[in-house]
């Protein structure tokens, strides 16, 4: 029935028409998904965030102003604006869904899944390989040893003959590096919200 | 939706499911409109009350304005009687006082007339400076009262003015006691006195003067011409139509004393007499009155009064520092709360009513183009 409209057309008739925003949402859901999915690098958030962002979506439909922006422009508006509020508390925003009334979904084990095949693995693998690569022998054994074996600072200090002051800061300066060499590469999304 | 994740597929059902309850029950839009609603209608009453209290005030201080006028051309009859609290209010007068059929002599009263025709004078022959000599005061007698008819009774033109003023003169260092005196004399040279005086110190002073109406600006031009004029203000009030008033009246009021006099001389039985006495004391003490009140204004038109304040360079004016009180600024604070709501309520008795032929004119505009 909305084949031919455009996505600010449909926003502007799912004021009054509850399946032109059901149209809008079955043209964008997956993009939002995989674009949420590459910069949290975890599925589950992604899901929220997805369900989060249609959610704020639907009930400041009322706001969107057809000027000729695409719709997905101002969709993907929001999205940034969760995923910087994921980023700062470090949790997914429920307002929106908890005002229209939604309930919690869980993620199945066969979507986390899919949902992390929609995360280009290969390339976010060998961007961090590459990164990894250019870190100190040190930074990245302090950086091994505690965020993938997840040892305390106790543990690492002991076990590369240092203080644990020393090892934290192997750690820190690890990460931080390494954040910047992902940021930097190109192609690459995550951690980014542009 | 074909898509192999089951989850947006869940999340698709539950968005529109929210969204169709959404749809059914519409009352969450409200109270944003209703929140909207209430500061417009707030903003408008608001703009009302105040485009109410502007309109207020323009009208009251037209008024004003009107009620300035009006007080400088005509006479204020309670303004008169207000003064001077020896004339009392007339009793009001019954209508058939006349007894037909009796004839009146109303000699006395033309004899009367005559002499207050003489003794006042007009304005303008009075600013013209030509003194037509003062045969003010009484007249000789006239002829007899039969000759004259109750028409000429009252004077063809009587231009009765009571004409007051004040004066502020600044005298130099040191001739502050020669001014007074020549002020005093300046009463007297134009045949007139002194009604009141009083100094303050050595240096400032008032007085007040009494001169005759038709030697008004004469005295005071002298007055002027003691020193150096700050302030000088005069007012004529005319009371023509006051002096025929209670001429009139006066005239009811003598023959209606005769008329009961008569009667009581052809009264039979004491009680009879009694009753025609009582009343006849009743005519003569209006009468009384009314000659009373007639005394007063004749006086007052007669003779202009001129308040001069009178001090030496140097000296401060009467009125120039009055430190304002805490209490007088609560009284203008309460005053001027009370002009300001007095101007709305004022505005809004203008503003009703246009806004009610606004609206039924609006209303009929739309009926009329709802027709066609």
């Amino acid at each position: 029935m909305y084949d031919g409209s455009t996505d600010g057309e449909l926003l502007v008739l799912s004021r009054e028409d509850p399946d032109a925003f059901g149209e809008f949402y079955e043209r964008h859901a997956e993009d939002v998904l995989r674009y949420f999915a590459r910069r949290t690098l975890d599925p589950t958030a992604a899901a929220e965030l997805t369900a989060e962002t249609f959610a704020e979506a639907f009930a400041s439909r009322s706001r969107f102003r057809d000027r000729g922006t695409a719709g997905s422009a101002w969709l993907f508006g929001i999205a940034r604006h969760q995923l910087s509020h994921y980023y700062r508390k470090g949790a997914v925003e429920a307002a929106a869904r908890n005002k229209l009334g939604m309930r919690h979904l869980e993620v199945s084990a066969q979507d986390y899944e899919r949902i992390e095949e929609l995360i280009d693995f290969e390339r976010v693998g060998r961007a961090i390989a590459h990164a990894m690569s250019t870190l100190s022998e040190e930074q990245r054994e302090a950086m091994t040893l505690r965020v993938v074996e997840g040892r305390s600072y106790e543990e690492v200090a002991r076990l590369l003959s240092c203080s644990e002051q020393t090892a934290r800061a192997r750690v820190s300066r690890g990460l931080r590096r390494l954040g910047k060499l992902i940021e930097a590469e190109p192609g690459l999304e995550i951690g980014r919200q542009a | 939706m074909d898509t192999k994740i089951g989850y947006l597929r869940e999340l698709r059902e539950d968005l529109l499911e929210a969204a169709w309850r959404e749809s059914l029950t519409p009352e969450r839009k409200r109270p944003k409109r209703r929140g909207v609603r209430r500061a417009f209608v707030g903003a408008l009453a608001a703009a009302t009350l105040t485009v109410a209290g502007v309109v207020g005030y323009v009208a009251t201080h037209q008024s004003d304005e009107m009620k300035r006028l009006d007080a400088g051309s005509a006479g204020s009859n309670a303004d008169l009687y207000a003064r001077d609290p020896s004339a009392a209010v007339p009793s009001a007068e019954p209508q058939s006082a006349k007894v037909p059929g009796l004839s009146y002599d109303s000699g006395d009263v033309a004899l009367r007339e005559q002499a207050v025709t003489n003794s006042n004078r007009t304005w303008s022959s009075a600013g013209a400076g030509a003194s037509q000599g003062n045969d003010s005061a009484q007249a000789g007698p006239a002829p007899s009262g039969s000759t004259t008819s109750s028409s000429a009774a009252l004077p063809a033109s009587i231009d009765n003015i009571i004409k007051t003023g004040s004066l502020s003169v600044v005298v130099p260092k040191g001739d502050f006691q020669s001014s007074l005196r020549a002020a005093n004399d300046v009463a007297a040279n134009y045949g007139g006195y002194v009604q009141a005086s009083s100094t303050t110190g050595t240096r400032s002073g008032r007085l007040t003067l009494r001169v005759p109406a038709d030697k008004y600006e004469a005295a005071l031009g002298d007055l002027q011409d003691l020193g150096r004029v700050e302030r000088e203000s005069s007012n004529g009030q005319d009371v023509t139509g006051t002096f025929i008033d209670l001429q009139a009246r006066l005239k009811i009021a003598e023959q209606r004393e005769t008329v009961v006099s008569r009667l009581m001389d052809r009264a039979n039985g004491i009680s009879q007499v009694l009753q025609y006495r009582n009343l006849l004391e009743d005519a003569q003490l209006n009468v009384e009155q009314l000659k009373g009140q007639l005394r007063v204004l004749r006086n007052r038109s007669s003779l202009g009064t001129i308040t001069l304040s009178l001090r030496e360079e140097g000296v401060a004016a009467e009125d120039a520092v009055s430190n304002p009180s805490i209490g007088s600024a609560l009284k203008h604070s309460l005053e001027g709360f009370l002009r300001v709501l007095f101007a709305v309520i004022v505005g809004l008795g203008y503003l009703i009513p246009i806004a009610a032929l606004a609206g039924a004119g609006w209303w009929l505009f739309r009926r009329v183009r709802r027709s066609v």
